[in-house]
């Protein structure tokens, strides 16, 4: 398995895509450090950002700027949906290994370097903002490095997630439509439910889950109940795109 | 303080990881080994973990040219049994005609006329037998290796002259001639006489029992001696690509005395000296070409 | 004794209603160079997907290097194939392709990719985009895949598609030189008897999905030989004639009412007589040579019919 995510690396390390990406995280992080000002790219349909003074600058960008998710699209894509696309999935299967395993490695491998990806950059920001900025604008390591892990099992939901949907639609162009307009189709589907009397209570369970909200309630609020039931609720996004992506892998014909 | 006391933490995690994979590595690779062993197959160690690849190509490295020795001994074993069947088969033709004379000679009423006639037949095929002996005798020493080459100064014309002179009567009755053309007398070599005598002798044995026409042997001086031996190409045609195959013989029933083992034979011995020899055809000419390195006059 | 490389039993594919592979048995030998041969959609590429765990069978077993087909994870590495159309990623040179795939098998030594690069004389443009490549250099580029990492058993589907005439020939030798040194099994398929017939020494036949028939290469040749056919009601006495009377020790009876003369150290019209005058009944006597191709379309015709 090891082989197979050292082989993902030195394919990505050859592939345009995933630079370009990186290229775009690191100019938002960059300007965000320069400009004194959190920004970056936004999924949410409801944004609800209120500027506490007491927040500094870096927490603020963290709990705010999802332009990683973009980055993490184009990491599963390269990864994964371009074996589909060439595929070149027949080649490991064959010679390399079985299915399951060679779901497992991708499936590891992605949330392995979406995080890698994810905490190098966030730290980089930090530092960057630690020296350009000073410490009127950077809050201590501990609490920066905390705020980072409460978001690391988010990240995760998010990586297996799109796993789960690049194995499950194999074709690059319907997981990159689904990966890039799934946080605005489920608000969609929650506001919609919330305007029907019947459905108003599951939509507001929906909403508080909401991924936008999640990322900054995560950070800004110090609810320990509902940091508890956040960590539940991705486990279990984890573990189900786990298993529905094992499943939609190895019980379909490879091509 | 928070911070140096993660940094540490992540630093020891790491140095644990890198650990435990390349005890993961050993294992894997002990188990990977103990099942090459186990079957005949081309595959090597493999590296799980990236850890130890320097030592892994080593191992591949070491079991790769065990491989290829293994190769080498069963392409020379299967060429010694493929002999041995030659052999034994080579040797019965003679024997079995012999035998046969002799038991017609024991059985019938014949004249004593006949009776002689019978006996030079028996005579006929045993020193044949002998002839072959000797061959294989040669062989075998040569695969064996038991014979090695002196390194004497001597004259290479007269070595061709002599072997020339040996076959001068059967050319003549053949109505057949052998063209010597050296544009010196004498040309002092290191080799062995013995053995390029024998080289000789094949090739121009050769070329009277398969081709055709006159013999011409050219001597070309350079910075090695070639020696170029050109005759009509006989019937049935050789297959170059085997004419020097150990008992390749364009006769393949073997009653006419031909062992197939001339020049094999010529080749080895040619090689031995560190000569090489080829062989050509230019129309209907057929050309053999020995190379001899040219070693002029050590003091 | 010849170790068993693949079995297969009763392995029979279906895609809904539509079979690709009915029951079909086989067995290979380690140092045999197989070929599959049968027309296009005959089944062959099926065959080869669930030998190589690319698609599961419906039914039936197969075993390969002795171990049953749910348990071949751990011999994958001992083969090597392409199947269908050589796959790789186009943004990246044939040398990194190959590279890619040696990070994935845990094969240390780079020499390995240049290696396998010479043997299908691609030395050249190693470092040339995938996406670059014409027809026939992808192609190579499959069977280096195939070649790397030192299997033993190598699959290859159509290997020879889109590749000149001397190219073919080069990799005929290639694929010959493995197979007597390094004694590596191939199991090669193609819908060309006549380009199988130079490489192959086994052949199987296979339409829609059937294995027709499985021959060895000395059998082919007799089959397709050049021949006198007899044909008569009484094939025993007439082979008496023609052992006793003729001296026709090359010869072999076919059918209850046919025989087929190898040699010819008679012609017809002397068999025919000899025969009739021994009191044989001949009802046709001919000569009869089948090239390849129509042994071929004889056999699948056989069974359509």
């Amino acid at each position: 398995m090891i082989n197979m995510m050292r082989a993902e690396l030195y394919r990505l390390s050859k592939s345009k895509g995933l630079y370009i990406c990186l290229f775009l995280l690191l100019f938002t992080y960059g300007m965000a450090a320069v400009l004194k000002a959190p920004g970056g790219i936004s999924l949410s349909a409801m944004v609800s950002f209120d500027k506490s003074s007491d927040v500094k600058l870096d927490i603020n960008q963290i709990s705010f700027n999802y332009t990683y998710y973009f980055a993490f699209i184009g990491l599963v894509f390269s990864a994964i949906s371009v074996e589909f696309s060439e595929k070149t999935v027949k080649n490991t299967l064959t010679s390399v290994t079985d299915k399951s395993r060679y779901f497992i490695a991708k499936f590891t491998g992605t949330v392995v370097f979406g995080l890698y990806v994810y905490i190098v950059m966030h730290l980089l920001y930090y530092i960057v903002n630690r020296i350009v900025n000073g410490t009127a604008y950077s809050s201590d390591f501990g609490s920066y490095a905390a705020a980072m892990a409460k978001h690391l099992p988010i990240m995760i939901a998010i990586l297996s997630i799109f796993s789960f949907l690049a194995f499950f639609f194999r074709k690059g162009a319907l997981f990159n439509t689904f990966a890039i307009g799934g946080p605005v189709l489920y608000t969609t589907v929650a506001l919609t439910l919330y305007s029907i009397n019947a459905t108003q209570k599951i939509a507001e369970k929906l909403l508080e889950y909401e991924l936008g909200s999640m990322l900054s309630k995560i950070v800004l609020d110090s609810d320990s109940k509902y940091l508890i039931s956040c960590f539940t609720v991705c486990s279990a996004v984890t573990l189900i795109s786990f298993f529905l992506g094992w499943l939609s892998f190895t019980r379909r014909e490879t091509d | 303080m928070t911070a140096a006391v993660v940094i540490l933490a992540v630093v020891a995690a790491a140095l644990l990881l890198v650990c435990m994979l390349q005890r993961h590595e050993i294992v894997s690779v002990t188990r990977e080994l103990r099942g090459l062993k186990e079957k005949k197959t081309n595959s090597l160690v493999h590296s799980s973990t990236g850890t130890a690849d320097r030592l892994i190509t080593e191992i591949n490295g070491l079991l790769t040219s065990t491989r290829s020795d293994r190769i080498s001994y069963e392409k020379k074993n299967h060429a010694l049994e493929q002999m041995m069947t030659n052999i034994s088969h080579d040797l019965r033709t003679p024997l079995t005609s012999a035998l046969g004379y002799i038991n017609i000679i024991q059985h019938s009423d014949i004249s004593e006329k006949e009776k002689e006639r019978e006996l030079a037949i028996i005579e006929k095929r045993l020193l044949r037998l002998e002839e072959l002996l000797d061959s294989f005798f040669e062989l075998s020493k040569m695969i064996s290796g038991g014979r090695k080459p002196k390194s004497d100064a001597l004259n290479l014309v007269s070595v061709i002259e002599e072997a020339v002179v040996h076959y001068y009567d059967d050319y003549t009755a053949a109505e057949r001639q052998i063209i010597l053309d050296c544009p010196v007398h004498r040309l002092k070599i290191c080799s062995d006489s013995g053995l390029l005598m024998r080289i000789f002798d094949n090739l121009i044995n050769n070329a009277l029992k398969h081709g055709t026409g006159d013999l011409s042997i050219k001597l070309i001086q350079g910075e090695n001696v070639g020696i170029v031996f050109r005759n009509g190409v006989g019937t049935p045609e050789p297959d170059m690509e085997h004419i020097f195959d150990e008992f390749y013989t364009t006769d393949i029933s073997r009653t006419k005395g031909n062992t197939g083992l001339g020049l094999a034979i010529a080749k080895q011995f040619t090689e031995m000296l560190g000569g090489s020899i080829s062989a050509d055809r230019e129309g209907d000419d057929f050309i053999m070409t020995v190379i001899l390195p040219g070693k002029t006059e050590q003091e | 004794m010849r170790e068993t490389i693949l079995k297969t039993t009763g392995l029979t594919k279906r895609y809904k209603k539509f079979t690709a592979l009915d029951s079909a048995d086989m067995t290979v030998y380690s140092g045999d160079i197989y070929g599959l041969i049968g027309r296009n959609g005959a089944g062959k590429t099926t065959f080869m997907k669930v030998i190589t765990d690319l698609t599961d069978q419906t039914s039936g077993e197969y075993e390969l290097f002795g171990k049953k087909s749910s348990d071949t994870a751990g011999e994958k590495r001992r083969i090597g194939c392409l199947i269908e159309n050589p796959a790789f990623f186009g943004n990246m040179t044939a040398w990194q392709n190959l590279r890619y795939y040696c990070y994935q098998k845990g094969i240390t030594d780079l020499k390995q990719i240049d290696r396998a690069l010479e043997l299908v004389q691609l030395t050249e443009v190693r470092n040339k985009k995938f996406r670059k490549f014409s027809l026939g250099m992808k192609q190579r580029l499959g069977i280096a895949f195939a070649l790397l990492d030192n299997p033993d058993l190598v699959i290859l589907d159509e290997p020879i598609n889109g590749l000149d005439p001397i190219g073919i020939s080069e990799l005929r030798e290639t694929f010959l030189k493995l197979n007597k040194e390094q004694g590596i099994t191939f199991i090669i398929s193609s819908h060309i008897l006549s380009e199988l017939y130079a490489v192959a020494n086994r052949f199987m036949f296979i339409n829609n999905g059937k294995v027709l028939k499985e021959i060895s290469k000395e059998e082919l040749d007799l089959e397709c030989s050049r021949c006198i056919v007899v044909k008569t009601s009484d094939t025993k006495k007439a082979v008496t004639v023609l052992e006793q009377e003729l001296g026709v020790s090359s010869y072999k009876v076919t059918s209850s009412s046919e025989i087929r003369i190898y040699s010819d150290e008679a012609a017809p019209d002397i068999i025919n007589q000899k025969l009739v005058g021994a009191g044989v009944p001949v009802s046709g006597i001919y000569e009869s040579g089948v090239s390849l191709e129509d042994y071929f379309k004889t056999l699948i015709g056989e069974v359509s019919e």
